[in-house]
């Protein structure tokens, strides 16, 4: 066998790896970044770079949703529609006659957003945990029936298909018509609120372990109903929330508002390097894939791509993403037996 | 011992009763629905109604035909949609340049040109799902979602975003009809009867049954399964294609939305028509045709009873639901 | 051509950098049995695995019929006529029995289509052959488990085969169908085919072999013609020391009752009680399908139960589940310890802590880290646990003993006042075995009370006060440590055994 301090080496590497492994969508996106600054015309201004963050928060508000739906090995199709709804019922409150412009307004504005991000996380809870429904269907029928209602809700209360929405300290929430740092503070409370209850708390712990093998968690006495059930109340809770921002940054209820946006949220999971099979990734992966796909985002933009091609570059990026996940846990599963055999 | 087996018979009969009413419940849903709508509306019950029924109902019909075989695996295909657009822009942009010289697409050749060409770009896509699926080992509802944005984009940039006319290049469907039954239907009933043969008597066919009911077990007798999804993939993207130029030349255009969420007409058909989600269960005929048939015997309707077109996304949603609930509680698995 | 149909030469194989073969020389003659025991890891399934292709070796050589042999996959075993009939069952309920018997290669007709016809007669042939009145065309889901077995069994005659490796065949099988089995085992054997069976059941080895050969810690370690075969011998050869050895002794006292199960019926159990004493070491002894495993898992409330009730220290309920009993005290450790018990790809730090994270978890639900770095140091200390690294190595890249060391170690830390194990040293080497036993032994001696499953009735001789036997899903027999005896308490789990087979 080999000596001690030969060991010690070779666990150094392997320990390496695994950092860089883990952090290897932030380092591209510190070069990606640091390259987009130097290189790219119109990116280097302050304006552009508020715009960018101003794009991340909301989005890492939803993603951190999915992050915890996604390491159970599920998966929550319905936040965009969470997102259109909020967004369409929120406006008509905020715009109805007596509560137009009034602290009311933007109260019961916000009570009932997170009431309907509670109603749409609850049936898909149910769904799943209880009716036993792959989490992919579930979520993919509320998804139609709540994006549904959003359209016919706007066809029949709204004049056009949005609703432009005056209040001020409602928009404030989305960094319009306030300082533009409130959306950024809200999404880096959700942030550090959600990793702390993935990787420091019980319920996180339990996520983890079902993700991995539901039976072994239900031996071990975890609720395993329960906590499959809470996972989807907060992705409909923080996609409401998300829903709320933005709205208040487009200062305007849009009934199909979070219909092109499902790429960015599980791109955002997903490119972070979080398994979609479940089990592996942590809210830090999923903050530094909203950060690189919005960068890129903003670079395909800038770069001048057809729009028609946005999606595609980004899907391209989450199956590489994907494969990827699975390639590197399955050298860290090796590096981790030849660190048994040493 | 007998007062056992008494109970346990007696517990089969419950479960079998209730299985009775999860099975048939559902279709006695429908039964009700097309009564009603028989007789509120007297237009719904025509012959002409339900030759239009079917000839709408064909293309879709050949998707789904597709989606049972990527079900039998246990899998799913959302790209469904998707790739319909895809081959069917791809498929219009051909025919815009062969008809630039003013030349018209009459003769059958060109027909078949035309619509071998929409095939092969659905069996590309389908390809192309089923490698990331069996060789990289993703989760087949991402790699297909995925897929969906892959198509649709690739499908915008090279119509760039524009509606194509194609019945005025003579390529169309609705006015081809035998027997005062459209060609669609015939195509259509062609694809059944050779699939079913593949699904129920061919070796293949079998394999991908078993394999879906046990992956593990069929791979340690030896029987290749990877390349039996991979197949499965194949035929179902092959299909959609098929499905996307039939559907294209029944329509007469292909606008940059079309078959935008027909995945959500051709997935709950396949459920509703008794394919497991779960993989390992079900048949192409009388199963698959069933549900395609049932589903759009309630758009059919619900259009006929002037509804708000909104309202139909909503009905897709709730049939979904419902269909997959009643398939779910027949499943004795873990969650997920 | 040599006289031998299948020679293995020095073959080695490991997992995860563990060898767990370390040279196997072994020949088979044409129209022989060749019985292989040994004690659970003792390397026999890995042996068979690489006979039958399931994975190839990692050194030596494989002659058939004087001719290299190195199947990489289970059909080039087949497609040298080696046929490999598995513990578990590789049946697929969906498909007819006809389809399943063929479903590696369907024969086809002229269109190219499974030529179902051909295949039904052919099935219906063989299964007569077999002495079994099955339709080909009945769907396996509504067959019992025993007639599935002969299915399997089917299979392998259907292809003609020139070597059948058996896994543990009777452990499903009432008495008419395994003497159905042994019948038909002889008669191939009269045709020449050569035969390697494996069990734990001494007397059918005895009954039908023709050599016996005795595997230990992944090597042979003796082998027996008929004519020198010779119980206490075998068993000897198999444990490696002497019987008293191989089990701790530690002086405990038993004291009042602290769990009852009243008349529990569940999914194959038809009506169980028992009662469980502090310091009380309780074991369940049962043949496969004896519904011993169906009856602890409704205890602990992992499958439901239908009627009865269990009280825990004075405590009644009659619907229990995992929280509720573990809130009472006990602990469970599956016969399933990848499907059940551990987190195969995560850590062994989170494996260990996993049923303690309730107990120290603050505000919020907040985990003390450190203090998980402790009580899991102290875990691996205390059970000696090879591990180099707790936080990189995952449960996965641990050796079998290892893994159920991880699996007691998380229970043991909650100190459960009751502990129920299911197969507690199935697939564990010999080593950890004595070490796990102590384990079990001391946690009786602090007045928790412990319920035992084996399969191995030796084992439960070893280290239980009391036993209990089951047999068709009801409880046949209760055996006192003072009047052990194999071959009552087997005549207690033959009991009823006519019936296996038609119920489930």
């Amino acid at each position: 066998m080999s000596n001690k301090s030969n060991y010690e080496k070779n666990l150094r590497s392997i320990k390496l790896k695994r950092f860089l492994s883990d952090n290897a969508i932030l380092v591209i996106w510190v070069i990606f970044f640091a390259y987009s600054l130097i290189f790219v015309e119109g990116f280097a201004s302050a304006y552009n770079i508020k715009n960018y963050l101003g794009n991340c928060a909301p989005l890492l508000v939803v993603a951190a949703g999915l992050t915890i739906v996604t390491l159970n090995g599920g998966i929550d199709f319905s936040t965009t529609s969470v997102i259109s709804l909020v967004s369409t019922i929120s406006a008509y409150i905020l715009m109805s006659t007596p509560l137009v412009d009034t602290v009311w307004g933007i109260i019961v504005a916000i009570l009932a957003s997170f009431a309907i991000g509670a109603l749409v996380g609850s049936i898909n809870g149910l769904a799943v945990a209880k009716l036993k429904m792959p989490s992919f269907v579930a979520t993919l029928s509320s998804k139609l029936i709540f994006s549904g209602v959003a359209v016919w809700f706007g066809s029949v209360y709204y004049d056009k298909t949005s609703l432009s929405i005056s209040a001020k300290g409602f928009t404030a929430i989305g960094g319009k018509g306030g300082p533009f740092w409130i959306p950024l503070v809200l999404a880096a409370l959700v942030f550090l609120i959600v990793d702390f209850m993935l990787s420091k708390t019980l319920f996180g712990r339990r996520v983890y372990a079902i993700g991995v093998n539901p039976n072994a968690a239900k031996v071990s006495g975890m609720p395993v109903r329960k906590t499959i059930f809470m996972e989807f109340l907060i992705s409909g809770l923080l996609a409401s929330f998300a829903g709320i921002m933005y709205t208040a940054k487009n200062r305007a209820g849009i009934t199909t508002m979070g219909d092109e946006m499902f790429i960015n949220i599980v791109g955002a999971v997903v490119i972070g390097g979080t398994s979609p099979a479940g089990g592996f990734g942590s809210m830090k992966k999923t903050l530094y894939g909203v950060l690189f796909l919005s960068l890129l985002s903003t670079m395909l933009n800038l770069l001048g791509v057809p729009y028609t091609l946005y999606d595609v570059v980004k899907g391209v990026f989450v199956l590489i993403a994907a494969g990827l996940e699975l390639v590197t846990r399955e050298m860290n599963v090796r590096a981790a037996a030849k660190a048994a055999k040493m | 011992m007998a007062k056992n087996t008494e109970r346990h018979s007696s517990t089969a009969v419950r479960k079998s009763s209730l299985e009775f009413i999860v099975k048939y419940g559902v279709y006695s849903i429908f039964l009700v629905m097309f009564v009603v709508f028989s007789f509120s509306n007297k237009n719904f019950l025509t012959i002409r109604n339900i030759m239009l029924l079917l000839e709408q109902s064909a293309p879709i019909m050949i998707g789904v035909i597709g989606m049972a075989f990527v079900m039998m695996d246990g899998g799913i295909d959302i790209s469904a949609g998707s790739n319909m657009y895809l081959s069917a822009a791809t498929a219009a942009l051909l025919m815009k340049k062969m008809t630039e010289s003013g030349n018209m697409i009459d003769t059958l050749g060109e027909y078949l040109l035309v619509v071998a060409v929409a095939t092969l770009v659905g069996l590309l896509i389908g390809l192309f799902n089923g490698a990331m699926i069996s060789r990289f080992h993703i989760v087949p509802f991402i790699v297909t979602l995925i897929t969906t944005s892959l198509a649709r984009g690739i499908g915008m940039y090279i119509t760039d975003v524009k509606l194509i006319i194609i019945n005025t290049m003579g390529f169309k469907f609705n006015d081809k009809s035998f027997l005062g039954v459209s060609l669609l239907v015939y195509i259509a009933l062609i694809m059944i009867v050779i699939f079913h043969l593949v699904m129920r008597y061919s070796a293949y066919g079998c394999q991908l049954k078993a394999q879906g009911n046990n992956h593990d077990a069929a791979a340690k007798l030896g029987i290749n399964t990877r390349r039996n999804t991979l197949i499965a993939y194949i035929i179902c993207g092959a299909l959609c294609g098929l499905a996307g130029i039939m559907s294209a030349g029944e329509g007469g255009s292909v606008p940059s939305s079309f078959a935008d969420g027909n995945e959500f007409i051709i997935i709950p058909a396949a459920v509703l028509g008794g394919i497991s989600l779960f993989g390992g269960k079900g048949t192409i005929f009388p199963g698959a045709i069933i549900g395609i048939l049932l589903i759009n015997t309630i758009v059919n309707g619900l259009t006929m009873m002037a509804a708000n077109p909104y309202v139909y996304t909503i009905v897709r949603g709730v049939i979904i639901f419902i269909a997959v609930m009643v398939d779910s509680m027949n499943y004795k698995g873990e969650i997920r | 051509m040599s006289e031998y149909i299948l020679e293995l030469k020095d073959i080695r194989k490991g997992f995860f950098g563990v060898e767990v073969l370390h040279g196997v020389n072994l020949q088979f003659r044409p129209g022989e049995v060749y019985g292989l025991v040994g004690e659970n890891g003792a390397g026999k399934s890995t042996m068979m695995n690489i006979i039958g292709g399931v994975f190839p070796a990692d050194g030596g050589e494989m002659l058939l019929n004087g001719k290299p042999y190195a199947p990489q996959t289970p059909r080039d075993a087949k497609n040298a006529r080696i046929a490999f009939i598995h513990q578990e069952l590789n049946l697929f309920s969906n498909l007819s029995v006809a389809e399943n018997l063929f479903i590696d290669e369907l024969p086809r007709n002229k269109a190219g289509l499974v030529d179902y016809r051909y295949m039904r007669s052919e099935a219906g042939k063989r299964l007569k052959e077999l002495g079994l009145e099955i339709s080909p065309r009945a769907m396996v889901s509504d067959l019992p488990m025993g007639v599935r077995q002969t299915v399997e069994i089917a299979k392998a005659l259907l292809m003609d085969a020139q070597i059948i490796l058996f896994d543990e065949p009777t452990t499903s099988l009432s008495q008419k169908e395994k003497e159905y089995l042994f019948n038909t085992i002889r008669a191939l054997k009269q045709k020449g085919v050569a035969i390697v069976y494996i069990s734990h059941i001494l007397e059918d080895v005895f009954e039908l072999c023709d050599e016996v050969a005795v595997l230990r810690d992944g090597a042979i370690i003796g082998k027996r013609l008929k004519a020198e075969l010779n119980n206490d011998d075998i068993v000897s050869m198999m444990v490696g020391r002497k019987l008293e050895n191989a089990y701790p002794v530690v002086e405990k006292s038993i004291g009042e009752v602290m769990f009852t199960a009243r008349n529990v019926v569940a999914q194959g159990v038809k009506g169980c009680s028992l009662e469980l004493r502090h310091g009380e070491v309780l074991g369940i002894f049962g043949l496969m399908g004896a519904g011993r495993t169906e009856f602890v898992r409704a205890l602990y409330g992992l499958d439901p139960m239908v009627s009865g009730e269990i009280t825990i220290n004075g405590k009644t309920i009659s619907k229990p589940n995992p929280k509720l009993c573990i809130d009472e005290g006990m602990a469970f450790i599956s016969e399933d310890r990848r499907g059940e018990g551990l987190l195969m790809p995560k850590p062994v730090e989170d494996n260990l802590i996993l049923v303690k994270l309730d107990d120290i978890a603050g505000r919020f639900g907040k985990i003390p880290e450190k203090k998980v770095d402790e009580l899991t140091n102290h875990s691996i200390g205390d059970l000696s646990i090879k591990v180099s690294d707790k936080r990189l190595q995952l449960a996965t890249n641990l050796s079998g003993g290892n893994q159920q060391k991880v699996v007691v170690g998380k229970w043991l830390m909650k100190t459960p006042k009751m502990l129920i194990m299911d197969e507690p040293t199935r697939g564990v080497d010999v080593g950890a075995k004595y070490e796990i036993y102590s384990l079990i032994l001391d946690l009786a001696k602090n007045g928790s009370g412990v319920l035992c499953i084996s399969s191995e009735m030796e084992e439960l001789i070893g280290i239980c006060d009391r036993i209990l036997v089951m047999a068709n899903g009801r409880i046949t027999g209760e055996v006192e440590m003072k009047d052990f005896n194999q071959k009552r308490i087997m005549e207690y789990a033959l009991q009823g055994g006519e019936e296996n087979g038609e119920e489930h």
